[in-house]
């Protein structure tokens, strides 16, 4: 992996140049500073749109059953808004290893959780709304270790809707979270962001409606992570991940109708750069390019279209995926442009079924004086594929070890610029599947890491 | 340019110099690099008049938000309407000695992560 100062490259970048920013200041100072879930990723259910609108916290009816239960589930639990007004009271009463229920209901807060390995959990969650109100930053923000958060909805926040951070300034790297059956629509950046933070597991999620991605781990070096079923739509970014490297799966999910499916990238902006060695297997990507979603900026239409797009990424694996239709390509390696230059070397992209997109596989590297491209260890072998960039892709980027360079810069036109809508005006997304038996079932904190995921055994998917 | 309000007196800086504090006394102004999700120097230490600029380096909205409530030592007037978008810019000059705790509040709170002060201190 290599990174070259951005001013000694002569190069062909204007596709890429907008996205190069940082006013010249001066700064205070140097600066330098075998998973058993494997379910396949389901279709957001149909019939109706359940989003509770009272005001104030609403609790159910007591059930109507004859008989009367002989004891009560799990009832050393912390209930809200039986036992505590607000989701934030219960939270700063718990103890380390408390369970926290939540009743249906509309709650308007943003939570701030600084205690390890409580469990926050929806009754329901269709029902358990955390509504930000385009006002309050985040649904959630979890600065402790082994917090999970589970079966719930959460939307409309300025910022994200579900974030585990570390304290980065502090060298405090968040160590242990989860989200699962958590549905995070229209917050004004991520839906579910984990930044500085280590050995997680994002499943059985929902997002939709985010001007950047609904799903984000990054910053992260190992990453120790998995996000596994989960779907992602109608999102400027289905999944991104800036300089997250090292143990991170993201498996049997759907990204599908967002600008760009998953980007895993490489930025200066952010610490721990460049991004690599993730795998990403057992997914459907399908019908990205979609102009009816928010985006930050323009810069965030870089490669618009684009089913998988490693940008300066290297050392990462893309196998048995599968990636249809997508308005730009199907699965592409590049060099992006930040502050430094950084390369896209030693992916694999492997055993893939790539299929209906204008161009299938593309490779951007850096040319050579003598006018070819060198592949830089980056190859294609096994793909289900019609058309790449540079073209026969799979003859000279090869995986094993007789790749030679080529003529064809293989850059296609990224086109653009394209439509865009305000998260705000974005739909609310149909009811989700929700948790089995959280009524009863006991608080499992997030400290033990993500389960082992057995990668070998994970199938192409077929189709949705 | 807004400058401090704040009513911190000459006492305040018996306040403690944190050990990463940066000293930067005796400049005129200074940056602070905003990135995602920090503040480039947590704590700096600066004189009485000295120009503080934030620019935002990273692609996130951040902002800078006094942790003091309002008009409590250590409060400040917040930067540019709450929001410094990627590449935008705020200054504040802080005249009166004292410590100035501040934060972003989409990610951090008052004393949990993207979190900074001043601390304005004679030479």
């Amino acid at each position: 992996m290599r990174k070259i100062p951005a001013l000694t490259i002569f190069l062909v970048i204007s596709l890429i140049a907008s996205s190069c920013g940082g006013s010249e200041t001066t700064s205070v100072a140097p600066t330098t500073t075998a998973i058993t879930t494997t379910e396949a990723p389901t279709t957001a259910a149909p019939s109706t749109t359940a989003v509770a609108t009272t005001e104030a916290p609403t609790t159910t009816e007591a059930p109507t059953t004859t008989a009367a239960p002989t004891t009560i589930p799990l009832p050393d639990a912390l209930r809200v808004p039986n036992d505590y007004a607000t989701i934030q009271d219960a939270v700063d009463a718990a103890q380390p290893g408390d369970l926290i229920l939540i009743s249906p209901g509309t709650y308007h807060e943003a939570v701030i959780v600084e205690t390890d390995d409580l469990v926050i959990r929806g009754l329901n969650r269709n029902e358990v709304i955390i509504d930000g109100q385009h006002e309050r930053p985040n649904g959630f923000i979890v600065f402790s270790n082994g917090v999970a958060i589970e079966n719930l909805t959460v939307h409309s926040h300025t910022s994200n809707g579900v974030f585990f951070t570390g304290d980065y300034g502090s060298d405090i790297i968040l160590d242990g979270y989860r989200a699962s059956y958590v549905t995070a629509y229209n917050n004004g950046l991520y839906g579910i962001y984990a930044f500085n933070a280590q050995n997680g597991l994002l499943e059985n999620s929902y997002g939709s409606g985010h001007p950047d991605s609904a799903f984000y781990i990054g910053q992260c070096q190992p990453c120790n992570a998995v996000i596994n079923n989960v779907i992602s739509e109608n999102n400027a970014l289905g999944y991104s991940g800036t300089n997250a490297s090292d143990n991170l799966i993201i498996a049997n999910s759907i990204f599908r109708f967002n600008r760009l499916g998953m980007v895993p990238n490489t930025l200066d902006s952010e610490e721990l750069a460049p991004q690599g060695n993730i795998t990403i297997v057992g997914n459907i990507v399908t019908q990205n390019g979609n102009a009816d979603t928010p985006r930050r900026s323009e810069d965030w239409d870089i490669g618009f279209g684009g089913g998988i797009v490693i940008a300066g990424g290297s050392g990462n694996l893309v196998t048995r995926n599968l990636v249809t239709d997508n308005s730009f390509g199907g699965i592409a390696l590049s060099l992006f442009f930040d502050e430094n230059l950084w390369l896209a070397e030693n992916n694999t992209v492997k055993d893939n079924v790539v299929t209906g997109n204008p161009t299938d596989l593309i490779m951007i590297v850096l040319g050579l004086e003598d006018g070819t491209y060198d592949p830089s260890g980056n190859c294609f072998e096994g793909n289900t594929f019609a058309t790449s960039a540079p073209i026969d892709i799979e003859t000279y980027a090869t995986c094993d070890g007789t790749a030679t360079n080529t003529a064809d810069a293989g850059s296609p036109n990224l086109g653009g610029p394209f439509a865009t809508v305000d998260h705000t005006a974005m739909p609310a997304p149909e009811a989700q599947p929700t948790m089995p038996d959280a009524d009863s079932a006991p608080g499992v904190a997030a400290n033990s890491g993500p389960p082992e995921m057995d990668i070998d055994a994970i199938a192409l998917p077929s189709s949705e | 340019m807004p400058a401090a309000t704040s009513q911190v007196g000459v006492s305040s800086i018996t306040t403690a110099i944190p050990e990463k504090a940066v000293d930067l006394t005796g400049l005129p102004s200074v940056t602070v690099i905003i990135e995602d999700n920090s503040f480039s120097e947590r704590i700096i230490v600066v004189s009485p008049g000295t120009v503080i600029t934030w620019v935002n380096e990273g692609r996130n909205t951040h902002n800078v938000t006094p942790a003091a409530k309002n008009l409590e030592p250590g409060w400040f007037p917040q930067l540019n309407e709450d929001l410094l978008f990627p590449q935008g810019s705020a200054t504040l000059t802080f005249d009166e000695l004292g410590a100035y705790p501040y934060y972003c509040t989409f990610h951090g709170t008052a004393t949990r992560g993207q979190t900074g002060q001043v601390i304005v201190r004679n030479s």
